[in-house]
């Protein structure tokens, strides 16, 4: 993984997270941000604005991949880079959370 | 009466998109319906009733050319698209009373994306009108005399000092625009010192620019270089000018008698235009002429005095002999 990924994604916004977490399997744009609304009640409605941009940037950064285009929608899925990327992500989390813990 | 249309001019730099929304949305609520803008930023409306519609602006050049699939996230999430503008795609949704005003950003990151993209995408015009006054200015001369001496001459003159012009009007409004941006970003992320240096890299550039025009134009009109070269063979007398780079008069005095001629030659002439004249001492000139080619000129004295012969070049390489017989 070069540094240019590492200093954009490692930390990484909620909203990349979010994406790179429902892209396991493929999906596009909307169908990420209903799935996000439904993980989380509602609470996090991503923004067009957003998912057009982040998505773009993460093809180009070749986190996600174009998969096909289906009623003007575009599916993506995540990339091996992408899954890379995620883990060290859910790494960071989960130690976060143990320490959220622990201190509590 | 008024029309069902309505046009209004207003000019909002990139971080000033928020005004921009806020704006349309007032327009809204005061029975006029936002329809398009045109070039340089007049705003078109229609007379409708009032509502309450919030307005948003994005940046996204790749969205312009995915038109279908980009407009389909937006309407997918409820934002009608309404038309694009300057690099920009204009979006609204009808709002709630008292709700929180809604975004098509989620997060600050992607905002500031946005604002990259945009900013970024203004940068290129005003390198490409630095790019332009500078060829211009360097090859006047040799594109003025292909297009036909003297009037071609003229032709890229103008031409310069109209992209000169509209490069000083871009660069202040680029300004604006950069410093709107500064405190917008310090704004939201706080600490800005990474991008400080991205702001000082820009403008070190700008003033390069400025300073290599400044340059140019200071070689093309100020800077002289020649010699002169005194020709006195018993029965002809003159002298030779060689210039390198002639901007300036050359002023000979002589005590002349009537019958005596004097001869210019030019015989070398590369670039840029001469002025030959011949006064007498504190009379009008009473031999003047331009020369924007190789030649010969003369002109025959009619009445005993003492004259001043002058050669004045502009941006001149050349040679340039004067006899006097």
């Amino acid at each position: 993984m070069d540094a240019h990924i590492k200093k954009v994604y490692v930390p990484m916004t909620e909203t990349s997270f979010y994406i790179l977490l429902c892209l396991r399997e493929p999906n596009h744009g909307y169908g990420i941000v209903q799935m996000v609304k439904e993980m989380t009640e509602g609470d996090i409605v991503l923004a067009p604005g957003t998912m057009y941009g982040s998505l773009s940037k993460m093809e180009k950064d070749g986190l996600i991949r174009f998969v096909r285009e289906e009623e003007k929608r575009k599916i993506y899925s995540i990339t091996d880079l992408g899954s890379e990327v995620i883990n060290l992500e859910m790494k960071r989390i989960e130690r976060l959370y143990r320490n959220m813990k622990e201190m509590r | 009466m008024m029309g069902n249309n309505k046009t209004v001019f207003k000019f909002f730099t990139i971080p000033q998109y928020q005004q921009e929304e806020d704006y349309l949305s007032a327009m809204n609520e005061k029975g006029w319906r936002f329809t398009r803008v045109t070039f340089p930023g007049f705003y078109h409306f229609e007379k409708s009733e009032p509502e309450r519609f919030a307005y948003r602006l994005d940046y996204n050049q790749e969205g312009i050319r995915n038109k279908a699939e980009y407009v389909q996230m937006f309407s997918d999430c409820g934002w009608e698209y309404i038309c694009d503008f300057a690099g920009y795609s204009y979006f609204r949704k009808e709002g709630v009373v008292g709700e929180e005003r809604e975004e098509i950003f989620c997060d600050n990151a992607s905002r500031l994306d946005m604002m990259k993209r945009a900013y970024r995408g203004k940068i290129i015009p005003v390198i490409l009108l630095f790019a332009l006054v500078i060829i211009s200015q360097l090859f006047m001369n040799t594109l003025g005399n292909a297009l036909g001496g003297y009037s071609g001459f003229i032709a890229m003159e103008i031409l310069s000092f109209i992209f000169l012009g509209l490069a000083i009007v871009y660069l202040v409004f680029f300004s604006i625009t950069t410093a709107h941006y500064y405190k917008y970003e310090k704004q939201i992320s706080g600490d800005s010192s990474g991008f400080r240096l991205n702001y000082a890299g820009v403008f070190v550039l700008i003033v390069a620019m400025i300073a290599i025009i400044g340059v140019v134009f200071w070689f093309t009109y100020r800077w002289s270089s020649y010699t002169t070269t005194e020709i006195d063979n018993g029965y002809v007398n003159g002298y030779v000018v060689e210039a390198k780079m002639l901007n300036t008069s050359v002023i000979k005095e002589y005590d002349l008698k009537k019958g005596d001629s004097i001869e210019f030659h030019i015989v070398e002439l590369k670039r840029g235009h001469l002025q030959l004249s011949v006064t007498e001492n504190g009379k009008a000139p009473v031999f003047f002429c331009d020369v924007y080619n190789w030649g010969y000129h003369a002109y025959t004295i009619q009445n005993d005095g003492h004259y001043l012969i002058e050669i004045t070049g502009k941006s001149v390489t050349g040679g340039i002999e004067v006899t006097i017989e």
